[in-house]
């Protein structure tokens, strides 16, 4: 069963390389949404460089739902999200082993890249570790709460801005934790463990949530 | 400062939405209750 | 009690029930309403602090309650339709929803218009204001959700998970918005949770209830409506596969 759910994994990350949108578009949607940024906010280095964990993370929170109203559509248009019912293993697994390819597609190079962009911000290379640490954690949350909207959506034709009004409201916690963390690692180290321990929390609470969710919302188009 | 438009608006905001949902929830009800009635009167006619 | 659930499968008998049932509340929550009202404006005192923008109070906090309780009933509604298959559950979830979000608008605006004279502002990212603030997306999202799915079986199935996992985050979201607050020491300003003079309370616990019989009714009132709807709906269907058959 391992085996299967390994071949479903490296199947979606050269479907995400082969169709485009993968690992390159997302980075340089978050490139982007880091550019324009200094545009809205003005080009002051000292306000930029406070406001950087903050920019980084909720523009890794958007290139997150960039793309993930397809994580189950696409099986679903080829018929083979039938074939994955059908299959022997539960449908929780498949959504996890999906999951987990999104979330490599486009967290882990998010999660990596942002110490490069945040130096466009003033963000202190120094201090890059914490950060990276924070979206490592934080960002397969995203991921997993953004599983659940896409399996509510999966049949819907324009999902992509319901998903998105579905899903905002249950990132705010991880939000919240993700940058406190993140920003208190910039002012001194002081306070990170406690919102980073938080985080981690969320996170394996959705790990064990979100499968069941989205594998129940799948189901109950079927019926 | 004067509190009496704040407590006049809040109050006024109030009614217009909770009213507004009564009065749609209403004529929805009556509207859904003469198209049954139709639709029953036309199939006696049918028959 | 389940045996009475049950019963109410049966859509007749549930109409026959609601209309019986309906005048009774209207009547009941328009008295509630008549005497939480003059209790509010009337006989209530006015704050020592606060002075008479306290009245603001009587219709905000039930409401506040009102918009969590109705999540509340939505959750137990939602377990029906995915443990149960209960019918009546589907349509209950379908007519609780607008009410809840009215609810809650009633919360966020009754609030910002109490905040403006008490703090001097009219929006604080107080950890209350910012969670009812996450509800009332919430709602809209069901209600967005409900609106996408055409199969009313389908969206019920799919608005109870939505509903359950909202369930969940509410309280995780009020945790985190208190422990942000906490850490953004900035704002100077909390609601002050002190103790109630009960002269302040009985006008409180009056408008309470009057929301709640508001709640009941419109719930019942909205439900009868989406039978009927649904009901129509498949005469609609009937009528025209038959067409299509050329029966008719």
């Amino acid at each position: 069963m391992m085996a299967a759910l390994w071949a479903l994994v490296r199947r979606d990350l050269t479907l995400a390389a082969r169709i485009g949108g993968g690992a390159e578009l997302g980075l340089v949607f978050f490139l982007i949404l880091v550019a324009i940024m200094p545009f809205a906010l003005g080009p002051d280095q000292v306000l930029l460089g406070r406001l950087a964990p903050a920019v980084l993370w909720l523009a890794a929170l958007l290139a997150t739902l960039l793309g993930l109203d397809r994580l189950f559509q696409a099986d679903e248009d080829e018929g083979a999200l039938d074939q994955f019912m059908l299959a022997d293993m539960p449908l929780e697994l498949v959504v996890l082993a999906k999951a987990l390819a999104h979330w490599l597609a486009t967290g882990l190079p998010l999660s990596l890249a942002a110490p490069l962009f945040g130096l466009m911000l003033n963000f202190e290379p120094a201090e890059a570790g914490p950060l990276v640490a924070t979206l490592l954690v934080g960002t397969p949350a995203l991921t997993l709460i953004g599983a659940i909207g896409a399996a509510l959506t999966v049949s819907l034709r324009r999902g992509g801005l319901l998903l998105s009004v579905l899903v905002m409201p249950l990132a705010v916690p991880v939000l919240i934790f993700g940058v406190a963390a993140a920003g208190a690692a910039t002012s001194g180290g002081r306070g990170f463990a406690e919102p980073f321990a938080i985080l981690l929390a969320l996170t394996l609470v959705m790990l064990v949530v979100a499968p069941v969710a989205a594998a129940a919302a799948l189901r109950s188009v079927r019926e | 400062m004067n509190q009496l438009p704040f407590i006049v608006a809040a109050y006024a905001v109030t009614v217009v939405i909770l009213g507004g949902l009564v009065l749609a929830s209403w004529a929805d009800f009556r509207r859904h209750k003469r198209l049954l009635a139709a639709r029953a009167a036309s199939r006696d006619d049918a028959r | 009690m389940l045996r009475f659930f049950a019963s109410l499968a049966n859509p007749t008998r549930f109409a026959g029930l609601a209309d019986r049932l309906l005048p009774w509340l209207a009547g009941a929550t328009a008295l509630a309403f008549a005497a939480g009202l003059y209790m509010a404006l009337v006989i209530a005192p006015a704050d020592y602090q606060q002075g008479e923008s306290v009245r603001i109070m009587y219709i905000h906090v039930p409401a506040a309650w009102l918009a969590l309780g109705c999540w509340t009933a939505m959750s137990v509604a939602a377990l029906g339709t995915l443990v149960w298959r209960h019918p009546l559950a589907d349509v209950a979830q379908q007519a609780a929803a607008p009410v809840g979000a009215a609810f809650t608008a009633v919360c966020l605006l009754t609030g910002s218009l109490w905040g403006r004279p008490a703090w001097g502002t009219w929006w604080v990212w107080d950890a209350r204001l910012t969670s009812v603030l996450v509800l009332f997306l919430m709602y809209l999202g069901v209600m967005a959700l409900w609106r996408a799915i055409d199969d009313p079986g389908r969206a019920a199935r799919a608005v109870a998970i939505l509903t359950l996992v909202g369930f969940v985050n509410v309280p995780i979201v009020k945790f985190s918005v208190e422990w942000w607050f906490t850490l953004h020491q900035g704002a100077s300003l909390t609601i002050s949770g002190s103790a109630i003079d009960p002269a302040m309370l009985r006008p409180l616990l009056v408008m309470a209830l009057g929301y709640l019989l508001l709640f009941v009714t419109l719930l019942l009132m909205r439900m009868r409506t989406e039978l009927m709807r649904r009901r129509l709906r498949r005469m609609a269907l009937v009528a025209a596969s038959g067409l299509a058959a050329g029966t008719i």
